[in-house]
């Protein structure tokens, strides 16, 4: 807590304040796998009612293997984890070299060995969660025509 | 000063999110138990909190970032000595601002407006003393103060901080937010019902750290386990919260609006004309 050269910034604030954007980061983390398992939840229950009742025109529309997929919920579930995944690297590199001058290219070096391993991951699991989607909706439409 | 890394402050953010969504169905439990101790702090049932979770509202931003900021106060207070997500300088500073930020995220009608500015006043007028005593605004300087048994709280150091304390603790049943009015059409969604449940137990911890000794034990023999001892005074003053609240005078908008900040702000004088006093300093 000591430095013989004075200090713009008080001493310990950019771990301080790592600290709290981690704080943060997890929190954000807790609410966005809240929101998934609710986002699962209701497709179960949305899954059971569709069974025990007639098709509207909408279902059948949206039950078509050949139409796109809404981005919607995937493009936020997907902001929610690299958010987690960025926040957490970053402040604990912030916290182990601030303030080196190469903190920047570490910094980089860091994203890219978090990102690319669940960019890959998630791009492997979205592709076969989909052919299996089609593969099911495939399967639902053909006893009945 | 130990302050924190990252990735356990990541997981104490975790942990203190966790905690807060599952506490609304804690209190439905214990009101299915004890229907009487809730008579005029509605909290959701066990099965409304089911529905909650199943299919509520879809939840706007405004509570979205005031559940965030309740959570990361729920993070940054300490369980025992270090014991917390982040240990901030000014820790309690950062406390009141994410309150702050908490109650916008209840309805905002005029009145509770008044109200929610006038607890704060309050909250913040019965903080005041604590830190003219411990000369900072660092959270495990207000613990660290209150070290050796129950005549070092800060509850008991002069009759200013005991009225003080009284204060903090009419402030917080006056808080407890009221149900959404199903008549108007406001329905809860599960965040929106983790923050009306959760802002009284935070609030309640901040009392304990601040004024009943933190994670210290009545005597200095039964230190140790200090989440247990602080986690067991929470309770304790929820309790006492929940007792409070039964009075229906609570409701009425007066006490928030100018009797208790001013009651407040006598106590924060009288207090630190009290210390100027006796000079007891820590």
């Amino acid at each position: 807590m000591t430095s013989s050269s004075p200090d713009p910034i008080a001493p310990g604030a950019a771990f301080q304040l790592a600290a709290l954007a981690a704080t943060f980061g997890g929190v954000l983390a807790a609410a966005a796998c809240v929101g998934a398992w609710r986002r699962i939840v209701r497709r179960r229950l949305a899954g059971a009612a569709a069974t025990t009742t007639a098709p509207a025109p909408t279902a059948a529309r949206s039950a078509d293997p050949t139409a796109p997929l809404d981005p919607a919920p995937r493009c936020r579930f997907a902001g929610a984890v690299l958010l987690a995944m960025l926040v957490l690297p970053t402040a604990v590199a912030v916290r182990q070299l601030w303030p080196h001058p190469d903190l920047g290219w570490r910094l980089l070096a860091v994203w890219l060995f978090a990102l690319a391993p669940s960019a890959a991951a998630w791009l492997v699991l979205a592709g076969a969660a989909e052919r299996r989607r089609r593969a099911e909706l495939t399967d639902r439409r053909e006893p009945r025509s | 000063m130990n302050e924190g890394m990252p990735a356990r402050a990541f997981l104490w953010g975790l942990l203190a999110a966790g905690v807060l969504i599952v506490w609304p169905w804690c209190l439905g439990w214990m009101q299915a138990r004890r229907p009487g101790w809730f008579s005029r702090a509605t909290v959701p049932t066990r099965e409304a909190f089911g529905a909650l979770w199943r299919c509520g509202e879809r939840e706007s931003p405004r509570v979205l970032l005031a559940w965030t900021a309740l959570a990361g106060a729920a993070a940054l207070l300490p369980l025992g000595n270090g014991w917390q997500a982040a240990d901030l300088d000014a820790g309690l500073l950062w406390l009141l601002v994410l309150a702050v930020v908490a109650l916008t995220g209840l309805s905002l009608r005029p009145t509770e407006v008044a109200r929610a500015a006038g607890g704060l006043l309050t909250l913040t007028l019965c903080l005041a003393p604590l830190v003219l005593r411990t000369a900072g605004l660092h959270l495990g300087d207000l613990g660290v103060a209150q070290v050796g048994g129950v005549g070092n709280w800060f509850l008991l150091r002069d009759p200013f901080l005991l009225a003080g304390a009284a204060i903090y603790l009419c402030a917080v049943a006056a808080l407890w937010p009221a149900p959404p009015s199903s008549s108007a059409g406001d329905r809860d969604g599960l965040f929106a019902a983790s923050l009306r449940a959760g802002l009284p137990l935070v609030l309640a911890h901040l009392f304990t750290v601040a004024y009943l000794g933190a994670w210290w034990a009545f005597v200095p023999a039964l230190d140790g386990l200090t989440w247990l001892q602080t986690g067991l005074k929470t309770a304790v003053v929820l309790g006492v919260v929940l007792w409070l609240r039964r009075c229906p005078a609570w409701s009425a908008t007066a006490h928030l609006a100018w009797r208790l900040p001013l009651a407040a702000l006598g106590a924060c004088v009288g207090a630190a004309i009290w210390l100027a006093a006796t000079g007891a300093a820590l």
